[in-house]
């Protein structure tokens, strides 16, 4: 052991200029980023602090994560095996979990394994009906019932099955944490299968839509190669509140599918997050939809829609002053000009505000 | 006789002392700690401000054995625990449609015993029904003890939020010891360490906080310092061993 060094000393230039490469360096997959680094998955891993990252598109086989901090660690197309190592390893609510628990629960109860293993031998009706009687709400499910079904849906060929299993196991769930696990674990297995992703892409956002970690998983997505999943996955993470984090990559996904529902949608989720105002400024009162933000807004427009909702305004009023007599509408549905452009100007300043700050790129024609 | 080696004394200092009491034959064993924090500047003006959230201080023996009831920061639990009960009634009273009815209901509870006072004038046809809960408190506050006597012979070090910074220690007693029956040599030491995933970095830019681009970036980041901080105490991965202090004890 070197002794009495500053801390400036016993740190090499050599390790400093690769940290300071590191930091302006544009890459995000956990596995380049290690090799950047060049630590030794073997050996640097252990005892580290990897909570919440990103593992996604990256090969963990041979990464020694004994005593390390993984709660929250999410990803898609994540691949580890018999050759990873979590012994003492933190893994609550994080991609592992699943797997762990699965594993330790399989190790303590091989005759629960035979008879799951029976099932996903057996004829596909049978393993349906099996799993679905046993997760029956009425008698209420047990452990070993949750754990063949997850069993019979990882190991079954038959899209049916897991399409099926995965609808029942949305209905009863051991406790909110196992179940999204579960959820995640299916995802990364079975990146492959659009029906199955499609569906559990759905279950998230039913079911966890306040959680970080599954909007988290959720915007990965959209960037899967098939558009009925990216739209799944953009549902999903608009229904929650946490959207905003990942609003430049929605952003960039909604610009980039020309989708006019999907810019509208977007535009009116961002909006109706900051007040009635925002949302004022974004709605046809006509229609009763949101712009589409790629659509050119003039002056004319803006106007017309101001005076639409004043004219409205003014009507509900009388209205709710007339109730025996009816409204006198000859010549009084007319709206100050300077109502108008009142208005106008508010809708102007709440479009800046969302192009500055969100980046919409609106197209504010004079 | 005392050595004393504290590979980044800036970070971590640790000094060790045993004290010979002649008469009862006890040695206690006593220890200055020392945490900071300290900054790290690269040549392209990234500044890194290390620190720790928790060390831990292990001690290993030779020829002693520590004596029962003496272990500095014993996190004792109390024999006692005050348990509170209360006992609350409630009254509902429904009534019917376009019917009149005042009631007015004064609850009080005292532990172990519930007193309910009912006063309801109704007027009109109703009903009531009583509901009664109970519940069971209890509470019992804990104190944060900042050098807590662990298993196996170790003590953490942590506080309640943010990095350790100051003293910890300042000649206090660890513990005592004892030499065992014939042993031939007396010794004790005291090695102060961290595991990596307890650092704690805050990376600014030209003065400025810098944004990382991923959690990850950030997380890979404190990997590598902790590597580096690594290879300065010891080989051991994942773990960062600061201090090595060592006592010889003569006979």
């Amino acid at each position: 052991m070197r002794n009495d060094t500053t801390l400036q000393e016993s740190i090499s230039s050599k390790v400093l200029q690769l940290a300071g490469r590191f930091l302006r360096h544009e890459e995000t997959n956990f596995v380049k980023l290690a090799q950047y680094l060049q630590l030794d998955p073997k050996v640097d891993f252990r005892d580290s602090d990897l909570t919440g990252v990103d593992l996604s598109n990256s090969n963990l086989a041979g990464y020694d994560f004994s005593g390390a901090d993984l709660r929250g660690a999410t990803g898609v197309g994540v691949t580890w095996d018999k050759t990873t190592s979590f012994d003492n390893a933190e893994t609550e609510d994080s991609i592992f979990s699943h797997y762990l628990e699965h594993e330790k629960f399989r190790l303590e109860n091989p005759d629960v394994v035979a008879e799951a293993e029976r099932l996903v031998r057996g004829h596909w009706c049978n393993a349906i009906l099996s799993v679905a009687d046993s997760l029956n709400r009425k008698a209420g499910p047990n452990r070993s019932a949750v754990w063949i079904a997850k069993t019979v849906f990882n190991e079954s060929r038959s899209l049916t099955v897991r399409s099926n299993v995965l609808y029942f196991m949305s209905q009863v769930s051991d406790n909110p944490e196992q179940h999204r696990a579960f959820i995640y674990d299916v995802l990364n297995r079975n990146r492959a299968e659009v029906a199955i992703v499609k569906s559990a892409l759905r279950t998230l956002t039913a079911l966890y839509a306040r959680d970080l970690g599954a909007v988290n998983i959720m915007a990965a997505y959209l960037e899967h190669h098939d558009a009925s999943v990216r739209n799944a996955a953009l549902r999903g993470v608009l229904t929650s509140p946490y959207f905003l984090r990942s609003s430049d990559k929605i952003l960039r996904y909604v610009i980039s599918c020309n989708d006019s529902m999907l810019r509208r949608q977007y535009l009116g989720r961002i909006a109706r997050g900051l007040g009635t105002e925002f949302s004022a400024a974004v709605t046809d009162p006509v229609t009763r939809n949101f712009i589409d933000f790629a659509a050119p807004i003039t002056q004319r427009d803006l106007e017309k829609r101001a005076e639409a909702v004043e004219r409205h305004k003014k009507y509900m009023t009388m209205i709710a002053n007339a109730p025996r007599t009816g409204p006198n509408l000859e010549g009084s549905l007319k709206v100050d000009e300077k109502v108008i452009q009142d208005r106008v100007e508010s809708y102007r300043h709440a479009l800046e505000r969302l192009k500055t700050q969100f980046k919409i790129p609106f197209v504010l024609v004079d | 006789m005392d050595t004393n080696q504290n590979s980044i004394a800036e970070l971590v200092e640790l000094l060790l002392r045993t004290v010979v009491n002649t008469e009862s034959q006890e040695i206690e064993v006593r220890a200055d700690l020392r945490i900071n924090t300290a900054e790290l500047d690269t040549e392209d003006d990234f500044s890194f401000k290390v620190g720790f959230k928790r060390v831990w201080l292990k001690l290993e023996r030779t020829g002693v054995a520590i004596t029962p009831g003496g272990r500095h920061g014993e996190p004792m639990k109390a024999n006692n625990l005050a348990i509170e009960q209360t006992t609350s009634c409630e009254t509902l009273l429904e009534r019917e449609a376009s019917a009149h009815a005042s009631a007015t209901t004064k609850v009080s509870a005292s532990s172990m015993q519930a007193e309910a006072d009912l006063n309801i004038g109704v007027d009109a046809k109703g009903s009531a029904k009583e509901r009664k809960t109970v519940s069971t408190k209890t509470s019992e506050s804990t104190p944060h003890i900042r050098v807590k006597a662990r298993p196996s012979e170790q003590w953490e070090v942590s506080e309640t939020q943010g990095a350790l910074d100051g003293t910890y220690l300042n000649n206090d007693l660890l513990c005592r010891v004892v030499a065992m029956d014939r042993a031939n040599s007396l010794s004790v030491e005291l090695c102060a360490l961290a595991k990596q995933k307890d650092l704690v970095l805050d990376v600014t830019h030209n003065g400025a906080k810098f944004k990382f681009l991923s959690n990850t970036q950030e997380k890979m980041l404190k990997i590598l310092i902790g590597k580096a901080l690594s290879a300065a105490g010891s080989r051991h991965a994942g773990t960062i061993t600061f201090s090595r202090s060592e006592s010889e004890i003569e006979k």
